[in-house]
């Protein structure tokens, strides 16, 4: 089920009222038998895997419950680790691996049959798959208590509100919570109703509007000037950005109704000073979830310089690789393990540049510069003005990989970029001219609301706002997203992964 | 909750239904495409003046092969592009109950009326009349249980499929799509042009058929049932029916001919005529369709034709459904 689609908006009020209707102890029972039903009516027959990683990973965690040490309890985290990535390189994976291995012995002229599988990649795998490891390596590791309730570790794996696409939780943090008591409160419902709505109005309006635009620029790179090119990209970052983030707002609005915190997964990442900040940044639950199940245990940064550096490589090609089953994502991970592999490695130079920029009065750096133009401090500043613009660039650059159907598109749009060539196609041209003034407004919308949130807080600084301001505002976004929303739009980009 | 979160809610909501009717009232205004302008008003005559109105066109496109102003009875003309015969059903049972003196009710069907359903193929757009219908129409029902062409037909003139440019269009005195509209509808086209608009429009028509039809073999069968349905209610309320296809351009009815669907669909109006005694004024081959000069494409009549073909056919109607009767 879409959550910008009419059956959600239908669904959502009933599991509302039935929730709260119902007594504490049967909550578990409504909201699994919500969970499956929202997964089913995408796919009933493909609620079996979501099944059989639960039955698993219950009998895993209450084994390894068993034995004091790691050592008897490894045989299990195998178990689930053999099952549950089993599952998804089967699903996900196995297609891929054929075909790059086919690739791979065509150039030594070796012919080999290797067969391929014509399977439907299963909704949001990628997501419940790691959700469920992460309880599994917790019990491991003596961080989580056995789940003994088959029906709360169901509903841990299958938590509708972001069963398909995320926030990706700990076991640690959602498993307690549906032991909770969780009555209505109006201020919990006000603020989940507030932050749905501006998740809805990011996918709808923005993301989808953009997507209009960058569709059929990417379908067909060739056909479109330079400038399209690289508007379509700059959109693409915006149009990913509000489709992913906009889906993490209204999960967690969604389980925030009803008495639940989900993570935060997106901290604007568009204003990060670094990668490593954009990380901290962007798909927080995934990111997390590699530095504490991949990164750590690899080593993390205590190991030799050169290994650190390794290390970061291998979490973020895998962490392309996780994205989706074709070498532009590798290539995408493997770009960002690159641009901070190059950030470390270039720290120090960096900062002795600026350390020597900043002894220098504005006019040696400029002849003819006052300094009385610029307030003293300035000069951070601009650092990091400068850091936020080269990080949206790397970002923007590694997206068109990201995007592109295949490596050599990504090199098409790249060069046609690059080359630069003047054109008589209308910049509008793609979308039509209406399409393309409300994109441009959409993405103006976004970011003095990012720019608004961070330097006077979201949230916090609207509920400051007088109440007949605030229901304007609240009613405003609503008709916005009715009358200039996509209806019928995009599935959610990260619903693929 | 107590007194006082209650009134907030209850006034947030009166905000949001002010601001709703608000709305709905400047984007009515102005209408996202011309023919929406030219529904509205005629669907208005159903609130305003419902005694006025003796004869009820339904169908396709097609049904806009009559001429309102030609009619010297007061009529209601509903030709709404791809109708196929549940929504002309849905139609028929929501205006019928509303117009006291309805007397007459003409059904345009098409080559591919019996081999057409909108709901089975994944295309937004067939659905466009059904919801452009619930957004001018009064009533709540559905088409055969669809809601979500129900909500999005309520929602309209909110969710418009334009994004609100005619509004701002018209705020700016510029309705330019309903100037458009009447341009197209008053060109006279030449032969040549019929020709390649048929061999253009007819193997998309019957693709679309077919896809309909592998879908859904009984098809057929189950808008024979729709059709004998909808005479059968309006029979009983005391309206006469009476069935007409308009003409068609020499070449669209060449290509046409081949089609096992155009033989399926002469056999089945050929029976409700037997079985319920409803005559069928069938003009597609008349002697006007082998002239260009009453078209504005392969299969529809541009102003001249309609008036022909209205005078043509009101005097087999008043025959067979006399004023009073």
């Amino acid at each position: 089920m879409l959550f910008n689609s009419l059956h959600f908006l239908a669904f959502l009020p009933v599991v509302l009222a039935l929730y709260f209707a119902t007594p504490n102890r049967w909550k578990w029972v409504l909201l699994l038998t919500a969970s499956y039903y929202f997964y089913a009516a995408w796919r009933v027959e493909y609620l079996v895997l979501i099944m059989a990683s639960t039955g698993v990973d219950y009998v895993a965690g209450i084994r390894m419950g068993k034995h004091e040490s790691r050592r008897g309890r490894r045989p299990w985290l195998i178990v689930s680790l053999f099952t549950n990535l089993g599952l998804l390189f089967s699903f996900k994976y196995l297609n891929f691996a054929s075909e790059s291995l086919q690739a791979a012995f065509d150039q030594f002229n070796v012919f080999y049959g290797i067969p391929t599988f014509d399977v439907l990649l299963p909704v949001g795998i990628s997501f419940y798959t790691f959700q469920t490891l992460s309880y599994t390596i917790d019990v491991y590791r003596g961080r989580q208590e056995p789940e003994r309730h088959l029906g709360i570790l169901a509903l841990y794996v299958s938590f509708f509100p972001q069963l398909v696409a995320g926030p990706i939780e700990r076991s640690t943090r959602l498993l307690p919570q549906f032991f909770r008591e969780h009555g209505f409160d109006l201020e919990r419902a006000k603020s989940g109703a507030r932050l749905m709505l501006w998740g809805f109005f990011k996918k709808v309006v923005i993301a989808d509007r953009l997507a209009a635009y960058v569709n059929p620029v990417y379908a067909d790179p060739t056909a479109h000037s330079s400038a399209t090119l690289l508007v379509a990209t700059y959109f693409f970052a915006f149009q990913i950005y509000c489709d992913f983030s906009g889906y993490s707002d209204i999960a967690i609005g969604t389980a925030r109704i009803m008495g639940y915190d989900l993570m935060e997964n997106f901290r604007r990442p568009y204003f990060a000073r670094s990668i490593r900040e954009f990380w901290g940044r962007w798909h927080i639950s995934l990111s997390t979830w590699f530095r504490d199940y991949v990164y750590i245990p690899l080593g993390g940064n205590r190991v030799p310089r050169l290994r650190w550096y390794v290390n970061l490589m291998i979490v973020f090609v895998v962490s392309g690789l996780w994205h989706g089953a074709a070498w532009t994502f590798i290539l995408w991970g493997a770009l960002h393990g690159g641009y901070l592999v190059f950030a470390l490695v270039t720290s120090h130079q960096r900062d002795r540049i600026w350390a020597s920029v900043k002894a220098l009065s504005p006019s040696q750096v400029l002849p003819g510069f006052r300094a009385s133009w610029l307030p003293h401090p300035s000069i951070d500043a601009i650092r990091s003005g400068l850091a936020v613009f080269t990080t949206f660039h790397l970002v923007l650059f590694a997206w068109i990989f990201f995007r592109a159907e295949t490596i050599r598109e990504a090199w098409v749009v790249i060069a046609n970029i690059v080359r630069w060539e003047p054109s008589t196609q209308a910049l509008s041209a793609p979308a039509g001219l209406w399409q393309f003034r409300l994109a441009l407004v959409a993405v103006g919308v976004l970011l003095v609301a990012e720019v608004v949130e961070g330097r006077w807080g979201g949230a916090e600084r609207l509920l400051r706002l007088p109440v007949p301001v605030r229901w304007m505002l609240y009613w405003a976004t609503f008709f916005a997203i009715l009358g200039f929303g996509v209806v019928g739009g995009d599935d959610f980009i990260y619903f693929q992964f | 909750m107590n007194r006082s979160n209650l009134l907030g809610c209850g006034l947030f909501l009166l905000m949001g239904v002010v601001l709703w009717l608000g709305l709905q009232k400047v984007s009515r205004a102005h209408p996202p495409r011309g023919w929406d302008l030219i529904l509205m008003h005629r669907m208005d005559t159903v609130r305003t003046t419902p005694e006025s109105i003796e004869i009820l066109a339904i169908g396709n496109s097609h049904a806009g092969a009559i001429e309102p102003e030609t009619l010297e009875r007061g009529s209601l003309v509903l030709p709404l592009p791809w109708n196929d015969l549940a929504e002309m059903n849905y139609q028929v049972h929501t205006l019928a109950p509303r117009l006291p003196e309805l007397r007459v009710v003409l059904i345009a069907l098409s080559y591919f009326t019996f081999h057409w359903s909108n709901d089975l193929l994944e295309d937004d757009g067939l659905l466009e009349s059904r919801r452009k219908f619930h957004a001018v129409a009064p009533g709540w029902g559905t088409v055969e249980g669809d809601l979500e062409s129900l909500v999005r037909g309520k929602t309209y003139w909110i969710v418009r499929p334009d994004d609100w440019l005619g509004v701002i269009q018209g705020i700016r005195g510029r309705d330019m799509e309903l100037d458009d509209l009447e341009e197209h509808l008053e060109e006279v086209q030449t032969d040549s042009f019929l020709v390649s608009h048929a061999e253009d429009r007819i193997p998309h028509t019957l693709d679309q058929s077919r896809e309909m039809m592998e879908l859904d073999s009984t098809l057929p069968e189950e808008n024979y049932a729709r059709l004998a349905g909808m005479i059968e209610y309006l029979q009983e309320r005391g309206v006469c029916v009476v069935l007409y296809t308009p003409p068609f351009h020499w070449r669209y009815r060449e290509l046409y001919r081949p089609e096992p669907s155009l033989r399926e669909m002469h056999r089945l109006t050929r029976r409700i005529e037997e079985e319920q005694g409803v005559p069928w004024l069938d003009y597609s081959d008349h002697s006007m369709a082998d002239e260009a000069r009453w078209f504005s494409d392969s299969d529809h009549l541009n102003t001249e034709g309609r008036n022909l073909l209205t005078t043509l056919m009101m005097g087999q109607v008043e025959e067979r459904c006399p004023p009073g009767s």
